[in-house]
C-alpha cells in the first residue's frame, strides 16, 4: 500500500503538528516501513480473534498471576491536604500558561 | 568520603553504625558531581545544596530516633525525569514540559522518601522516553562514563550514567521496550524492569501505558532488589496495579540456583548479535551449569522482529494518545505565535516537540486511524496476546530464560544521528520480549569487550517470579564477581 | 408543500446523554456538587496533569446496570473502555474515555403509546463515558476560559434506533425515558438544566421506501418545545432540498429556537478520525449474574405497574393514577399516607388538586414535596373524625405546607375544632334566623336556596368552627318548626 500525500496531510491534522518537508518524507518512510513490519506479522500462524469474554474469565487459581479486572473505588470524596478550597485550585493553575478569573484561557473557540 | 565503590545498603548500614552521617554522604555526592558532572551531564536538575544538606540533617534525626530504620535510609538517588516529583520540575527532557512543576508526587517518589531516602536532582532521559540513546533529550547529551564517546543507552540514560559514574549508588528509571535494561548494559550497571503492575505508575509520565515500568538501577542486584523492595506496592490510584502476597523481593538474594532450569535463547543468535556478546552467552552458559542448573538452548516460537514490530505498533499508537494532552492549554510551554485555537495547538506542539516524538506520534495515530486501525492495531493486540501465551508455555519448562540484553555493546554517540533511526530500532530485539508479557527481567553485567565497553546480560522470568530473576541475577552476579576484571573509570580519585 | 410532505415519512434517532447523580466523578474522587467555585472540583486526573491515572467509581457502574435493566436490555458480560481521542479545549486528555467496542448494554426497547397504537422504541446501546469541562466566552479579553468542574462527571449515553417517526413520539420516548431514570433515582435528567442532553438524528424517504435517508444531526435542543420544532423544520427543509433535486448533505446543524431555524455546525464529512483503542489504564469489567441480579431486585415498582395497580388496588380512575405517579416522590407521598389513614380516593384529591396547586404556585412543580406523608394523613383522619371540616382543613393544609406545622397540635393551639355541641349551634341559628326574616319569608314563599344563605350565616356567626352538616340539619329542622307554627 502506499501512502499519498492526502493520507500524511490527513495524520498530520490529526495530531495537531506541522512538519517539514524533511520531516514529512521520514514519516512517509517510516509509515512505509511500518506496513513491512506488519507483513511479518501475517507470518505468525493460528491467531484467533481475542475472545475478550474467555480474556478476562481466565482467572489462574493463583492471585499472583491472575488477570486483573474489576478495579472500582467507592463513592465517597476525599480531602485534599489543603487549608481551602482556593489553596487546592491554586494548585492546579499553578501551571496554567495563561488565566483568568481561576480559569485556563484558550484562544476564543467557536461552539 | 570513602570507598567510590560502596554500595547502598553498606552505606546506609555505615550511617546506622554512626559511622557516617546523612551530611557527609550528600556532601560527597556533590564533591562527586562537582568532579565528573560536568563530563558526563547525568543531571538535567540538582537540588540546591542547602535545601540537601537540610534534608540530610532531618533525615539523620528520623534515624538517629529510630523512626527511620529501612535498609535504604540514607542513601542518596537520582530520579529519572519522567516520574513526578513535588515541587521540582519535571521535564521528559522535553521542550514543551521545560517549566512544568508537578502538584503531587509519583506514588514511587512517597515511597522512597518515606524509606528516608535523599533525592539528588532529576536524571537526563529521551525525550518523553522515546529512544534507545538519550540523544533526543532537548536539552543535553550525556556521555557513557565508561567511555565518553559512546552513548549510556536510552532512554534512561542519565540514571545510568549517574550510578556509572559512582554519583549516587542507586537510580531510578523506566522501562517500556528496554530503557532500564540497555543502558544499564551499556554502562556495566545492574537494572531491573519488575512485573508489570507491581511498581505504580501514578506519576509515571505515561509514554505507552500498557508497557510502562518504573524499576531500579544500582551497582549490583542486592542494592537493586532493596530499592525494588521500597518501591513497589498495591496502589488504588493506579487500576493496573497487581496486588500480590509478599513484596519481600530481598528474600531472592539466595546465592544458590542447583536445579534451576535455565533456557538460553537462540532466537537471531547469529543475524544481528555482536561476537563478543555471543561469547559471553557461551561463557555464561558454562558458568550456570558450573552453579548446578540445567541449562538448554530454547527457541522462541516468534522471532524477534515480529516482537519488534508488535511493541512498535502499540507504543506509538499509545504514545500518540498519552502526548494528547500536550497542548498548550493547562501546562507546560505554550507558542507565542497564533491567531486562533488551532493554529496554538499545532505551533506549541510543532515547536515542544522534538522530531523522534512527533514521529512516533505519526506512527501511532497513522496506526489508529480508521481504515487502518484493523490491520495495524489491533492485529497487533492479537500478537501480543499470543506472544503472552507462547511465553507463558516456555515458562513450564524452564525458570528462568537467559539472553542479550543489547545485540551491541555500544553506539558511538557520532553515530546517533536523526536521519536513520530505525538503525537503532534492533536494540530494543531483546528487551521488547519482557515488555510484551509483562515480565520480570534484569540485566546484570557480564563483564567487557575488547574495547572496554560494558557487556550485559538478561534474565527474564514468569510473571510475578521477580524474586525467582533476583535470585538466579545474584547467584551470577556472584559468579562474575570472582572472575571479572575491574576495569577503571577516568576518576580523579 | 403539504401534499409533498405526505409522501414522506420522517426517521428520527436519538442520542441522548444522561448526568448521574453520583457523589463524585467517574475516573477520579472530586465532588460533582453543582454550582461551585470555579475549578474547586478537580484534580491532577480530571484535568488531565501528567501522570495522572483514572479509577473507576462502582456507583457509575451500578447506576449504568441499573438504567440498562429499566431499558429491557442486554447486559455485557464483559465491558470495557475505550479512548476517543480528539483535541478541545474542554477536554484535559485530548481523548475522553468512553466505551465503543463493548459497550456495557445492548439491545434494549422502551414501549410508548401512540395514536396507533403501542410501539417498541429499540435501544441500540447504552455506555458510560465521561463529561467535559465546560468552556466561558469572555466578551472582555475576546477569549474563552475553562472551568474543569464538570470535567469527568459520569455520564451514560443512550443511542436508539431510527424508530421514531415524529416529534410526538420523540417526547412520548423521552418522557418515558425520563420517567424511569428518575424512578430509578440515578439522574435528575432535566433538559433544561443539561443532566439530560438530547442529539436528534433526523432524515426522510419516500413511504414505502425501505432505504434510509441521509440523516443530520440536530444539537442545542434545550427543551421539548425546541426538539418537536426543530425536528419538524429539518423535515421540511429535507423535503424542499430532495424536491428540488439537491442532496440532503451528512451534517450536524445547531438549533436557534429563537430564531426557529438551524445552521451547519460541521460537516460529517471532515468529522474527525476519533482512532478509538482499548482504555490500556483501565482493566475490563466482568458482570456477574449476581451483581445483575442484586440491582434487578432493587429496581423500583416503575410508573406503569403502579398505574395498573392504583386502578386495581385502591379503584383509583386512570387519571388520578397518571397524575399520582408523575413523579416517584409523589407516588410514593400518596402510597405513604394511604397505608397511615386508609382513604386512597381522600390522600389522591388533597395531592392531585391542594398540594400541585400550591408546588405550581411556588413556582415548582416537581420540587420537594415540604411535608411528610404523617402531616397528611393527620389532617385527613381529623376530617374523617369530624374534628375539624372542610374550610378549616383547607387553611390548616396550607399552614402545614408553608409552615411545617403539626396538625393535630396546629388545631389544639388554635381552637379549630369544629363545634360539635348542638345547643350552641341551636342559638347561632336562632339568632341568624331572628336576623334575618326576609331570607325566611323567602324560604317560606319556595326560594329553597334562602336555606343555604342562612346556613352560610349560621356558619359565619360560628366563625367556620361549626359542623357544616350539623348546621344544615338544625336550619332546616327550625326551619320546619316555624312553618308549623
Amino acid at each position: 500500500m502506499e501512502i499519498t500525500e492526502e493520507m500524511l496531510n490527513h495524520m498530520i491534522l490529526l495530531s495537531n503538528l506541522q512538519l517539514s518537508s524533511e520531516e514529512k518524507k521520514q514519516a512517509k518512510k517510516d509509515m512505509e516501513q511500518m506496513i513491512k513490519y506488519v507483513s511479518a506479522l501475517e507470518d505468525v500462524d493460528n491467531i484467533n480473534e481475542v475472545n475478550i469474554e474467555d480474556d478476562a474469565n481466565s482467572i489462574n487459581d493463583s492471585m499472583d498471576n491472575s488477570k486483573i479486572v474489576n478495579v472500582f473505588r467507592e463513592d465517597t470524596t476525599i480531602c485534599y491536604n489543603q487549608t481551602s478550597l482556593e489553596g487546592h485550585r491554586e494548585q492546579i493553575l499553578f501551571n496554567a500558561p495563561k488565566r483568568k478569573e481561576n480559569g485556563f484561557v484558550v484562544p476564543k473557540t467557536i461552539d | 568520603m570513602n570507598d567510590i565503590d560502596i554500595t547502598a545498603l553498606e552505606l546506609s548500614k555505615k550511617i546506622k553504625n554512626k559511622e557516617l552521617t546523612v551530611r557527609q554522604v550528600v556532601e560527597s555526592v556533590l564533591e562527586r558531581i562537582n568532579e565528573i558532572e560536568d563530563q558526563i551531564q547525568s543531571f538535567l536538575f540538582i537540588r540546591d545544596k542547602e535545601e540537601l544538606l537540610l534534608e540530610a540533617d532531618n533525615i539523620q534525626e528520623k534515624i538517629n530516633s529510630g523512626e527511620l530504620c529501612g535498609v535504604l535510609a540514607g542513601v542518596p538517588i537520582a530520579i529519572k525525569d519522567n516520574i513526578c516529583t513535588k515541587g521540582i520540575k519535571t521535564t521528559c527532557a522535553s521542550k514543551i514540559l521545560e517549566n512544568f512543576i508537578p502538584i503531587y508526587d509519583a506514588t514511587v517518589i512517597k515511597k522512597i522518601k518515606e524509606a528516608g531516602m535523599i533525592i539528588i536532582g532529576k536524571t537526563n532521559m529521551d525525550e518523553f522516553a522515546m529512544g534507545t540513546t538519550t540523544k533526543t533529550s532537548a536539552f543535553q547529551v550525556t556521555k557513557n562514563p565508561r567511555n565518553k564517546k559512546y552513548t549510556p543507552g536510552g532512554s534512561s540514560g542519565g540514571s545510568a550514567a549517574a550510578v556509572a559514574s559512582k554519583i549516587v549508588p542507586l537510580s531510578i528509571g523506566s522501562d517500556t521496550g528496554g530503557s532500564i535494561r540497555q543502558p544499564a548494559a551499556f554502562c556495566g550497571i545492574t537494572g531491573m524492569k519488575p512485573t508489570y503492575g507491581l511498581v505504580s505508575r501514578n506519576g509515571l509520565i505515561a509514554y505507552a501505558s500498557s508497557f510502562d515500568q518504573i524499576g531500579p538501577m544500582g551497582n549490583n542486584v542486592s542494592d537493586c532488589a532493596a530499592l525494588l523492595e521500597v518501591m513497589s506496592s498495591y496502589d488504588e490510584k493506579d487500576a493496573t496495579s497487581r496486588k500480590i502476597n509478599d513484596y519481600q523481593f530481598t528474600k531472592g538474594l539466595i546465592e544458590n540456583i542447583a536445579g534451576m532450569n535455565i533456557g538460553i535463547l537462540q532466537n537471531d543468535f547469529d543475524n544481528t548479535l555482536e561476537n563478543t556478546i555471543k561469547k559471553a552467552l557461551i561463557h555464561s552458559k558454562e558458568m550456570l551449569e558450573q552453579l548446578g542448573a540445567n541449562v538448554s538452548y530454547v527457541s522462541l516460537p516468534f522471532t524477534l522482529e515480529q516482537a519488534l514490530s508488535t511493541y512498535y505498533i502499540l507504543a506509538c499508537a499509545e504514545a500518540s494518545s498519552n502526548l494528547e494532552r500536550y497542548d498548550g492549554v493547562k501546562y507546560g510551554f505554550r507558542a507565542k505565535d497564533y491567531n486562533n485555537l488551532q493554529q496554538m495547538y499545532q505551533q506549541t506542539r510543532t515547536q515542544g516537540f522534538g522530531i523522534e516524538v512527533k514521529r512516533r506520534i505519526m506512527l501511532g495515530t497513522f496506526t489508529l486511524s480508521s481504515g487502518y486501525y484493523e490491520d495495524y492495531y489491533k492485529k497487533a493486540l492479537k500478537v501480543r496476546n499470543k506472544i503472552k501465551n507462547q511465553l507463558a508455555q516456555i515458562f513450564e519448562q524452564y525458570d528462568v530464560l537467559l539472553m542479550p540484553t543489547a545485540p551491541v555493546t555500544g553506539i558511538k554517540l557520532e553515530e546517533c544521528n536523526d536521519n536513520n533511526p530505525t538503525k537503532h530500532y534492533f536494540s530494543d530485539g531483546y528487551t521488547v520480549i519482557a515488555n510484551l508479557a509483562g515480565l520480570p527481567a534484569i540485566s546484570v553485567p557480564y563483564g567487557y569487550d575488547n574495547n572496554g565497553l560494558p557487556i550485559g546480560v538478561q534474565f527474564v522470568g514468569n510473571c510475578c517470579e521477580d524474586k525467582k530473576v533476583i535470585q538466579a541475577a545474584y547467584t551470577y552476579e556472584q559468579k562474575i564477581k570472582g572472575q571479572q576484571l575491574k576495569q577503571n573509570i577516568n576518576s580523579k580519585r | 408543500m403539504e401534499n409533498k410532505k405526505t409522501q414522506y415519512e420522517t426517521v428520527i434517532g436519538l442520542e441522548v446523554h444522561i448526568e448521574l447523580c453520583t457523589k463524585t466523578k467517574i475516573f477520579c474522587s472530586c465532588s460533582t456538587a453543582f454550582g461551585s467555585e470555579v475549578n474547586v472540583n478537580t484534580c491532577p486526573v480530571c484535568t488531565g496533569m501528567p501522570g495522572s491515572l483514572p479509577v473507576l467509581n462502582k456507583k457509575v457502574v451500578d447506576y449504568a446496570i441499573a438504567v440498562g435493566l429499566a431499558l429491557n436490555c442486554n447486559i455485557t458480560k464483559v465491558t470495557t473502555f475505550d479512548r476517543k481521542n480528539y483535541f478541545y479545549p474542554d477536554n484535559p486528555q485530548g481523548y475522553q474515555i468512553s466505551q465503543l467496542y463493548h459497550p456495557i448494554c445492548t439491545n434494549g426497547y422502551v414501549t410508548i403509546q401512540t395514536d396507533s397504537g403501542e410501539r417498541k422504541i429499540g435501544i441500540h446501546e447504552l455506555h458510560m463515558e465521561e463529561d467535559a469541562g465546560k468552556l466561558i466566552h469572555d466578551e472582555e479579553c475576546n477569549c474563552t476560559y475553562i472551568d474543569f468542574n464538570r470535567s469527568g462527571v459520569p455520564l451514560i449515553e443512550i443511542v436508539t434506533e431510527p424508530h421514531m417517526s415524529s416529534g410526538d413520539e420523540v417526547i412520548k420516548f423521552l418522557e418515558k425515558l425520563r420517567c424511569r431514570i428518575q424512578y430509578l433515582e440515578v439522574s435528575d435528567c432535566k433538559l433544561q438544566e443539561g443532566s439530560m442532553r438530547v442529539d436528534v438524528n433526523v432524515s426522510v424517504r419516500k413511504k414505502g421506501d425501505i432505504k434510509l435517508g441521509t440523516r443530520t444531526e440536530m444539537k442545542n435542543l434545550n427543551s421539548f418545545r425546541a426538539i418537536t420544532r426543530a425536528i419538524d423544520h429539518e423535515t421540511k427543509r429535507q423535503i424542499e432540498l430532495i424536491e428540488k433535486g439537491d442532496q440532503v448533505q451528512q451534517e450536524t446543524r445547531r438549533w436557534d429556537d429563537g430564531k426557529g431555524t438551524s445552521y451547519v455546525m460541521r460537516s460529517k464529512e471532515d468529522a474527525k478520525d476519533y482512532r478509538y483503542f482499548p482504555e490500556p489504564d483501565l482493566p475490563p469489567v466482568v458482570i456477574s449474574n449476581d451483581w445483575i441480579n442484586a440491582i434487578r431486585e432493587n429496581q423500583p415498582e416503575f410508573r406503569e405497574e403502579k398505574i395498573d395497580r392504583y386502578q386495581k388496588q385502591y379503584n383509583l380512575p386512570e387519571y388520578d393514577s397518571r397524575l399520582l405517579t408523575e413523579s416517584k416522590q409523589m407516588a410514593q407521598c400518596f402510597e405513604q399516607t394511604t397505608l397511615l389513614c386508609n382513604r386512597p380516593k381522600e390522600v389522591a384529591n388533597w395531592l392531585m388538586v391542594e398540594t400541585m396547586g400550591l408546588l405550581k404556585d411556588r413556582g415548582n412543580d416537581s420540587g420537594k414535596i415540604p411535608f411528610s406523608p404523617k402531616q397528611l394523613a393527620d389532617l385527613i383522619v381529623m376530617i374523617d373524625k369530624n374534628i375539624i371540616n372542610r374550610t378549616v382543613a383547607k387553611e390548616v393544609f396550607e399552614r402545614i405546607f408553608y409552615d411545617g406545622v403539626e396538625p393535630v397540635s396546629y388545631v389544639k393551639e388554635h381552637g379549630l375544632a369544629m363545634v360539635q355541641d348542638d345547643d350552641s349551634i341551636r342559638l347561632a341559628v336562632e339568632q341568624v334566623i331572628k336576623e334575618n326574616s326576609q331570607s325566611v319569608e323567602d324560604y317560606m314563599a319556595g326560594k329553597t336556596r334562602a336555606m343555604g344563605f342562612l346556613v352560610g350565616q349560621t356558619m359565619k356567626a360560628m366563625k367556620g368552627k361549626a359542623d357544616p352538616k350539623k348546621v344544615n340539619q338544625l336550619v332546616e329542622a327550625y326551619l320546619k318548626t316555624l312553618t308549623n307554627i
